[in-house]
């Protein structure tokens, strides 16, 4: 009895519940914490579509000859599908993806992660703002992506003399005392290619007021940088700081 | 009991099930915390990572299951036996390219081939549609050029290299003294059954809902397992261990082959997921990767043995991935 139920039924109830939990993501405006805001329309739309067959399909093959006897597909599926472990694998799949779709609070990538990707790779920074774009600017607009794009460039420390930056992220340890990285995660599809990107923060013992993975809003100028731990040969210097709450788009496009 | 009376009993019983599964579901949305920092750190992520696989490429799932439903029961089987060639090798060609207008994932592949077989496609010409379908259709080449677009030939060693496999394959596979032989004994029996369609005894509508069953039932499954591990892999792997592989360029071919196989990822979505090691990774892992993983995973070595016998599907994985891995590291050569 479990074994057919959940050979034959265990593609609805994923598909209906991957439906509720992305639809209720969409409507409560935490979509972007796992896909880039520009497939919202295509995964809302699909989801609609997906979850009316899957109701129409709980609707009406209950009971019916096609819903009973083995149909190519199905035949396919539940000849692989019937032995206990099989069985037992699918119970299991589907109370995981209940719990993981519907009973966990939606969440944002830790900093944790950031330590196992390379930070303002070549591909995260690519498109970020050019130096002719700040030459006429103050910068005060720019993202935490538009800063380390420039950053990674090399350019000369006279090129950002004068500038000052007002950006929001979160602390990266870069394993030293006297300076982390303000950061945020580059999403180019979905959370799976987050590439964290970040601006060198000079703060001594900046350990004792605030903590990985912390946010923080902190406004002030460039300067040369002498710790050796950090390659970059500018660092920002802060002259106002202020935690705050994770923004409701922790990532930046 | 009448037809009507039945058909009304069956209807109120589904509308029960789908009522009381969809409230379900929304109510432990409904009862679970707004938010909470109850799990670790590492726990989250993966947990986000998941998921954020799973979102993405639901939608893409759902549209490849539509558009095989469509085909399997909308577009005229006789069509394309008028438009294939009579030579065996620009026969295996065309059909290798068939994914172009019938454009669905591996896994709604295997039904889809099995169907092209009852309709007397001799078992070469579907294995050469199989490995070469999820790879040379629209949905999957758009979504690579997305991802990749020209970047280090991946593209066009993906396409040119299924190509290949794909007809190298099936001519190996076309020289087998007795063709039915790499069939299981059970399919080659159903091959004679026909269709229900074909008696018009069942609506198209009931029978696209039945397939839309057993589709998601297939590849479902698979895809939270697959996602679950490629979640599991971006917690747990160290960048240096990444770093390490992915700098050489045979062990680069070798891990990126072995975790296709084992992550089973749908060709529409499999872009998106190797993105975040391409910068890691040589492209000729990249390539090998993407030809592989399509071709032969689990979960399609599970589908694709009730249609085959396991010596058949031996024979089937070495070739395929000695081709693969031979491409993988010839891109390598060059790039």
């Amino acid at each position: 009895m479990l074994d057919t139920l959940a050979a034959r039924w265990t593609g609805l109830a994923l598909a209906l519940l991957t439906v509720v939990g992305t639809l209720w993501l969409a409507l409560t405006g935490d979509l972007d914490l796992y896909v880039h805001p520009r497939y919202f329309g295509f995964t809302i739309t699909m989801a609609v579509v997906g979850g009316l067959l899957a109701v129409a399909a709980v609707l009406f093959l209950p009971g019916h000859p096609l819903g009973e006897d083995a149909h190519d597909a199905e035949e396919v599926t539940e000849s692989t599908a019937r032995s206990p472990f099989a069985t037992a694998g699918r119970v299991v799949i589907v109370a995981a993806a209940t719990v993981a779709l519907l009973v966990l609070s939606p969440a944002t990538l830790s900093s944790r992660v950031a330590g196992t990707r390379e930070l303002n790779a070549a591909s995260a920074t690519g498109d970020a703002v050019q130096p002719l774009e700040l030459a006429g600017a103050d910068g005060t607009g720019f993202s935490v992506k538009d800063w380390a794009g420039l950053l990674r460039q090399n350019l000369p420390e006279s090129f950002f003399a004068g500038k000052t930056a007002d950006v929001t992220g979160f602390v990266l340890d870069a394993e030293s005392e006297d300076t982390f990285y303000l950061s945020r995660y580059l999403i180019t599809h979905c959370a799976i290619d987050a590439q964290p990107v970040g601006i060198p923060v000079h703060w001594p013992g900046w350990q004792d007021e605030v903590e990985p993975g912390g946010w923080l809003s902190i406004s002030g100028a460039f300067g040369a940088n002498e710790d050796p731990l950090v390659d970059s040969s500018v660092v920002l210097t802060p002259d106002a700081t202020e935690q705050v709450e994770q923004p409701d788009d922790p990532y930046v496009y | 009991m009448s037809t009507l009376t039945r058909g009304r009993s069956r209807a109120r019983t589904g509308t029960v099930i789908a009522a009381a599964l969809l409230l379900a579901a929304v109510a432990v949305r409904l009862l679970s915390p707004a938010s909470s920092d109850a799990l670790p750190e590492a726990l989250s992520d993966f947990v986000t990572l998941t998921l954020s696989v799973i979102i993405e490429s639901v939608p893409f799932v759902f549209l490849g299951i539509l558009i095989s439903i469509v085909v399997q029961l909308w577009v005229p089987e006789r069509l394309l036996h008028r438009v294939l060639p009579r030579n065996p090798a620009a026969r295996r060609l065309t059909i290798s390219v068939l994914g172009i207008l019938l454009p669905v994932c591996e896994c709604g592949n295997v039904p889809l081939a099995r169907g092209l077989m009852m309709r007397g496609l001799s078992v070469s010409e579907s294995v050469t549609f199989l490995l070469a379908a999820p790879i040379l259709n629209p949905v999957t080449i758009v979504t690579t050029y997305q991802v990749f677009g020209w970047e280090d030939g991946i593209l066009l060693a993906r396409i040119l290299g299924a190509l290949v496999i794909a007809n190298l394959v099936g001519w190996l596979f076309s020289h087998a003294p007795q063709q039915e032989q790499l069939l299981t004994p059970g399919f080659r029996a159903s091959c004679a059954a026909p269709h229900p369609h074909d008696h018009g005894r069942t609506p198209r509508m009931l029978e696209a809902l039945s397939l839309f069953r057993s589709e998601t039932t297939a590849i479902m499954p698979a895809l939270f397992v697959g996602s679950a591990i490629a979640g599991l892999i971006q917690v747990a792997a160290t960048r240096d261990l990444l770093v390490t592989l992915g700098s050489d360029p045979i062990w680069s071919v070798l891990a990126l082959m072995a975790l296709a196989f084992v992550v089973a990822l749908c060709s529409n979505v499999d872009a998106f997921f190797i993105l975040a090691l391409g910068s890691t990774f040589m492209p000729g892992s990249i390539v090998a990767f993407l030809v592989f993983g399509p071709m032969i995973d689990v979960k399609m070595l599970a589908l694709l043995r009730t249609t085959f016998t396991t010596r058949t599907l031996v024979t089937l994985t070495a070739l395929v991935a000695l081709s693969a891995a031979a491409l993988g590291l010839g891109v390598n050569l060059v790039a």
